[in-house]
């Protein structure tokens, strides 16, 4: 464009005066691309579950020989943690956890909508149709993918200080359907997909479900935060994706953790009301004798369920089980439940937890499963 | 014989044109001179050809002679500048006529017409005096923003006197001494003495500061050029004084001790960390400044040879107010400048003259730094000076037909050193204080990696031209010329020590383990042949312009300008290899139109294009940077990683710099097979210009430019993570920052401005006055300014730019009294430049990270005390505060009163009258460790006062 044409200035705002009156605007514009989510300060910063602490050692290891090294530079740093399972270990990502006492029993899916109880959790759409793919990434000038879109969330868990708030990491997803091809990740903002009850409001078309189609363990974490990895000698992070995956927020490109979804149930209370609840497991936090385990605490937590079991979810209410003189975290690697007949001595006994859950996390261990 | 030739132009032509209408027109390489032109007419109004006309001037040695054209229009080119030329024509049949107190100025063409009259019975033998009041400003052989200040308006302006603060004055130009003008850089300037550039060939500043009073005329060209400048930025042409039969002497002397210059609680240009300096313990700091100046003109041989000799010697003297660890004090500045000049003119024949020009100048300045970053055993010293040589040749072939040469060079050195001279101390910087405690870690105002710098730059020219008047379908003044330029840099950087600590929280000494908590990295430097010992680079650039000019006055109303230029630069590095060829062409076109055929009322059109074919600048760009190679402290063993340039594969060294760095795109050893793109700049003006009031001018104009391809250099090897703060990996598996250098089209700015300005003299009054609103937008503020580096931050790059004033307001007025008094006043007011928030970024020090488009920022919201990133809607306006200065100086001529031959005044020039200490720029860049976003960075310099004592005759 060496011959740049000296008149194109002053041209170009009078062709795009004139093209405002005579064409009116685009519905069909991609939505501009705003940059990152950022993690250096913020008006109102995220709940500090979704934000990684300071680097922990065991998150950073040097790439060529997988020894933590004071050397190597130290990142805020999401580090994995072990669980076990049915006798496996379970890598996964704490998000966070609450007194359970204080969640509504059984958990309705309306804790999905944003603002709710002061907090809220955030609705995702999510592009099951067949957007155009774009041109292949460059990883050198692309900062990110046009193959597939990413879902986009309309709120951000940042933190409140209103009373007995709660931010969640779960998201209601719904489905959007589009009249127009568009290329994958033109859309970055659910401001630009109209409601249900306006069909084909949005741009390209873009409209999503009157209902949810599903819910879903999706934390957006910080983008700049190393995701650490469980295993030495693996890449570093983000090469590849450890158990993370992208998304948008009012055109800024996010990270979440994703834990998979979360089946639901329809619950009848005593006065016969129904709830369409979401399903939460009990597990096991192995508790030394001296007091009580940190639900952060490596080989800790025992799991009823593995990732892709029927009975699997990403919410664990944790049961507290002080641990026989002489055992110590990571001894046991399974639950025994009642129903069971046949329990390994490595599994820890439900019926000696204690009845009620003190804590409940929110775990995302897929696709880190077992090792 | 005379001819009744009735000069006139289709109404249709004229509308044609019109139509057409786009700016504003120029002139000259180094215009050192003015021209008068103009109409002859009979009684009837009718044009008259072939009249004989004479001119006469005290600044013209000897008289000149021409005749009238087939349109009755005569031309005098090439005049020296003066204000007491007479024309006269004398033509049997008509009365005789003399045109008397006629003004010519720097590049105008001043218009007389002639009107004969029969000669009546008492007329014969008499003659018809006319004295005129010829406005030089309305030019209408010129379509060029130009503005002519000579020596009287220089000298009872309250300004500083330094030559390259002239330009700052005029309409379309920024502050300061390298001022952004039309949205240029600053680095575009050019600065021409008597016609020879003495530019500076890396960063566009004056090469070689001159005596102020030894100046005759300062032309400020801002837009619209002339085919024979190849001109990005403004022009300014200063002619100097040349001496004549008269024996001239001007002396004067400026005083400014410390009690003239106020005292602020924030000192000049004190950012807020200064701030604490409030209610000092310590003294409060110091400016002080003193200049005696002496110039001396006459003849050697009477009517053949003069001389002009200056010589000015100035004191500096600025504290600067530390406060650094809680500890407060004043850090003085020193600066010592001479100043030298030599000029002889020789008339060696009545068609040859010769000028020969010498100057030099030193300038050496203690404690450069003079800031809270740096400890007093890690400041630097300057000594800069150089010298340039010129000879004008002029040699006219016939009244129609000149021949110039123009030749001359400019030598500079630039010694940058630790204020010690210490070359083996490592410098220590510590990360927790922002402190440098010894041998500081950069050389000032720069981006080099050395802190010590040995500089030699040579700039030689050669350019001849000719200029000849033609007649044919109206008149024609054309120019032709070769401009030939050969630009030499050796340059030496170097690390004290060859290396560099940074501490934390001390000083890290690896031999005793006492400190090894402050222990942090170590940078060991490296030159080109892989040894810890300085780099000495060279770079030569070649630059060949020819050009071809008109003024075709077609008729007495309408004035086309057509011109073209041709424009290639060669540029090589170290020994000789050769970088790259660029090239460009630069058409001209320009016209001026008399609206009411009364030669008060122009309207002027210009379309141009000046192309930047490299300098040394690009030459040393392209040349190898010092390999910076960190190993960090392993606090395991007590040892710093060992970090060499062959050791890349180690994951602990980072590296930056090196030979590596940079190659040119597009380009290959063969010249002209494949020229790389340059940058350039296309303008298009247009504007009307009317004398309203007798020798005043008052002009609107309207000017777009679009400055394309700009230089920038890509990073091609570093693989980003998406937010632009970790590198993933490398494109090649090396840890190696790879630049492409390269004239990029998506590297671009953009101005449009509208000026309204008065310029003239009516009365007793002198104006300079104009308003302009601007808008400057694009991706780069200057070359290499981090554009493509990072490609997760370009896109943020496109907005405002840092020379985005919107409103620009700016006055230089003088009255003169009846009683020798005169009184001066300058007013400067223009509105704040944008910010951009920014932070450093973690994954490189050396660039910013950046979360919305330049200009803009996320205002703070002042419950949480922070601003919020991650709302796109919150994006705002970033803009510093606007500035308002007032400036003003009395000029005393005791002369007057105590009946002397000679002037002795006695002037009080007083800088910034009200003592505005307002910040004029706030910090824009924030950290998760400092506060300072939005607070001052910097603030006006104080009242600042002087005494000027001068006589002359």
């Amino acid at each position: 464009m060496s011959n740049t044409h000296p008149f194109r200035g002053p041209l170009c705002a009078l062709l795009a005066g004139f093209s405002a009156i005579s064409c009116g605007s685009d519905s069909n514009q991609a939505d501009p691309y705003n940059g990152v989510l950022t993690s250096y300060t913020y008006e109102q910063p995220f709940d500090s579950k979704f934000i990684a602490q300071a680097a922990a050692t065991g998150c950073i290891k040097d790439p060529a020989t997988g020894k933590n090294d004071a050397l190597f530079p130290a990142y805020p740093c999401y580090e994995p943690q072990q669980a076990f399972a049915k006798g496996s270990p379970v890598w996964f990502y704490n998000i966070g956890s609450i007194k359970t006492s204080t969640l509504p029993s059984p958990l309705p899916t309306t804790v999905a909508d944003p603002k709710l109880l002061g907090g809220g959790g955030t609705h995702v759409d999510i592009f099951p149709h067949s957007c155009a793919p774009g041109a292949a990434r460059d990883a050198r000038l692309d900062a990110y993918d046009k193959a597939f879109q990413f879902p986009i969330f309309n709120t951000l868990p940042v933190a409140t200080t209103a009373f007995g708030a709660i931010v969640w990491p779960i998201a209601a997803t719904y489905g959007v359907n589009l009249t127009t091809n568009e290329t994958c990740n033109d859309l970055k903002d659910s401001r630009s997909i109209a409601d249900a009850s306006n069909p084909g409001g949005g741009s390209y078309g873009a409209t999503r479900t009157a209902q949810p189609t599903s819910y879903e363990l999706m934390a957006i974490v910080d983008s700049t935060s190393a995701i650490g990895v469980p295993l030495p000698g693996q890449p570093l992070p983000g090469l590849p994706n450890a158990g993370w995956s992208y998304g948008w927020y009012e055109g800024l490109l996010l990270r979440y953790l994703d834990g998979g979804p979360i089946k639901t149930n329809v619950v009848i209370d005593n006065n016969g009301v129904s709830t369409t609840a979401l399903q939460v497991m009990d597990g096991i936090i192995l508790d030394p004798s001296s007091g009580y385990a940190a639900t952060t605490d490596q080989k800790v937590i025992l799991l009823p369920a593995a990732p892709g079991d029927d009975a699997y979810s990403p919410i664990v209410n944790l049961h507290d089980y002080t641990l026989e003189s002489g055992k110590k975290p990571g001894d046991y690697v399974g639950i025994c439940t009642a129903s069971m007949t046949d329990c390994p001595a490595n599994y820890a006994l439900m019926s000696k937890a204690k009845p009620a859950a003190y804590a409940t996390v929110f775990i995302a261990a897929t696709p880190l499963q077992a090792q | 014989m005379l001819i009744r030739k009735p000069a006139r132009i289709s109404g249709a032509l004229v509308a044609a044109l019109l139509c057409f209408a786009l700016p504003r027109a120029a002139h000259a390489i180094g215009e050192t001179t003015g021209q008068l032109a103009g109409y002859v007419f009979d009684p009837t109004g009718a044009a008259l050809s072939e009249v004989p006309l004479s001119l006469h001037g005290s600044s013209l040695q000897g008289g000149r002679t021409t005749t009238s054209g087939d349109d009755g229009r005569y031309v005098f080119s090439n005049l020296p500048v003066g204000d007491d030329y007479v024309v006269e024509v004398e033509v049997p049949g008509f009365a005789t006529v003399k045109q008397t107190g006629m003004n010519v100025i720097l590049g105008q063409t001043t218009i007389s017409d002639v009107h004969l009259e029969v000669a009546s019975e008492t007329q014969v033998t008499g003659t018809i005096q006319v004295v005129e009041k010829v406005n030089p400003i309305l030019n209408p052989d010129s379509a060029q923003a130009v503005a002519v200040i000579d020596a009287e308006k220089a000298a009872e302006t309250p300004i500083f006197h330094q030559v390259e603060g002239m330009a700052q004055q005029v309409a379309g130009a920024g502050p300061g001494s390298s001022p952004v003008v039309r949205g240029g850089l600053g680095r575009y300037g050019k600065f021409y003495v008597d016609g020879l550039d003495t530019t500076d060939i890396t960063n566009g500043s004056i090469a070689a500061p001159m005596n102020f009073d030894s100046v005759q005329n300062f032309e400020i060209i801002t837009g619209a050029t002339d085919a024979q400048y190849n001109a990005l930025g403004v022009v300014t042409n200063a002619v100097t004084k040349s001496g004549s039969n008269r024996f001239t002497f001007d002396v004067n002397l400026t005083l400014e001790p410390a009690q003239l210059a106020a005292q602020n609680n924030y000192p000049a240009q004190s950012q807020d960390f200064f701030g604490l300096y409030q209610n000092p313990t310590a003294s409060p700091p110091q400016t002080s400044f003193y200049s005696p100046v002496v110039n001396l003109g006459g003849p050697l041989v009477k009517d053949k040879l003069w001389f002009y000799v200056s010589y000015q010697q100035n004191f500096s003297h600025k504290d600067s107010p530390i406060t650094q660890l809680g500890t407060q004090y004043n850090r003085p500045t020193d600066t010592t400048t001479s100043l030298g000049r030599i000029k002889l003119t020789w008339q060696a024949t009545s068609n040859d003259k010769i000028s020969i020009g010498f100057n030099l100048n030193s300038n050496v300045i203690n404690n450069q730094i003079g800031s809270a970053t740096v400890t007093n055993d890690a400041e630097s010293k300057e000594h800069r000076g150089g010298e340039f040589f010129l000879v004008n040749y002029d040699h006219n072939f016939s009244d129609s037909t000149l021949f110039q040469l123009q030749t001359g060079f400019t030598y500079e050195t630039d010694n940058i050193d630790p204020i010690h001279s210490d070359y083996t101390t490592p410098n220590h910087y510590d990360i927790s204080t922002g402190i440098d405690s010894q041998n500081s870690d950069a050389i000032n105002f720069s981006t080099q990696t050395a802190n010590f710098l040995h500089e030699v730059k040579w700039n030689l020219q050669f350019n001849p031209s000719i200029s000849w008047t033609a007649h044919a379908l109206g008149s024609h003044q054309l120019k032709a010329g070769v401009q030939v330029t050969y630009m030499i840099d050796d340059q030496v950087t170097g690390v004290s020590g060859n290396e560099r600590y940074s501490d934390r929280g001390g000083v890290c000494d690896p031999n005793n383990v006492a400190t090894f908590g402050a222990c942090y990295k170590l940078t060991t430097i490296w030159n080109p042949a892989g040894q810890q010992a300085p780099m000495d680079n060279k770079a030569y650039a070649a630059n060949l312009g020819a050009f071809v000019q008109d003024k075709w006055n077609v008729s007495r109303r309408l004035t086309l300008l057509p011109g073209i230029r041709a424009d290639m630069g060669l540029l090589y590095g170290n020994d000789h290899s050769f970088i790259g060829t660029l090239a460009g062409l630069g058409p001209r076109f320009g016209f001026t139109y008399d609206l009411f055929g009364d030669r008060k009322t122009l309207v002027v059109g210009h379309y141009g294009r000046s192309n930047d074919v490299g300098n040394i600048l690009i030459a040393q760009h392209m040349n190898p940077s010092l390999l910076q190679a960190t190993g960090t402290f392993n606090t395991n063993n007590g040892t710093f990683e060992t970090c060499t340039p062959t050791t890349t594969s180690d994951p602990y060294c980072t590296y930056s710099g090196g030979a590596g760095g940079r190659n040119f795109v597009s380009h290959n050893s063969t010249v002209f097979s494949n020229l790389a793109q340059n940058p350039y700049v296309d303008e298009v003006s247009a504007g009307i210009h009317s004398q309203l009031i007798e020798e005043t001018v008052f002009g609107v104009d309207y000017v777009y430019r679009y400055y394309g391809d700009m230089w920038a250099d890509q990073e091609v090897n570093r693989v980003w993570d998406p937010t632009g703060t970790k590198v993933l990996g490398y494109v090649n598996g090396k840890q190696q920052t790879l630049f492409q250098t390269q004239a990029n089209d998506a590297a671009y700015r953009q101005y449009h401005g509208m000026d309204l300005w008065v310029q003239g003299t009516p009365g007793r009054w002198d104006l300079l006055l104009s308003y302009t609103l601007a808008f400057t937008s694009g991706t780069v503020d200057d070359y290499f300014d981090g554009f493509l580096n990072n490609p997760r931050m370009t896109q943020f790059y496109k907005g405002y730019l840092a020379a985005d004033r919107r409103h620009t307001l700016k006055g230089s007025v003088a009255y003169k009294t009846p009683f020798g008094l005169d009184i001066g006043f300058r007013l400067e007011y223009r509105t704040g430049t944008p910010g951009w928030e920014h932070a450093s970024n973690p994954g490189d020090s050396t660039e910013s990270v950046y979360f919305s488009p330049r200009g803009t920022g996320f205002p703070i919201n002042y419950v949480t005390g922070q601003p919020n990133f991650n709302n796109p809607n919150s994006i705002a306006a970033l803009r510093n505060p606007d500035e308002a200065l007032f400036h003003v100086q009395f000029r005393y001529n005791l002369g007057e009163l105590l009946k002397l031959k000679t002037r002795l005044e006695v002037t009080l020039l007083v800088v910034n009258m009200l003592n505005n200490t307002n910040a004029y720029a706030n910090y824009d860049t924030i950290s998760t460790s400092s506060s300072k976003f939005g607070l001052a960075s910097a603030r006006e310099s104080p009242l600042q006062a002087e005494f000027i004592l001068r006589w002359r005759n």
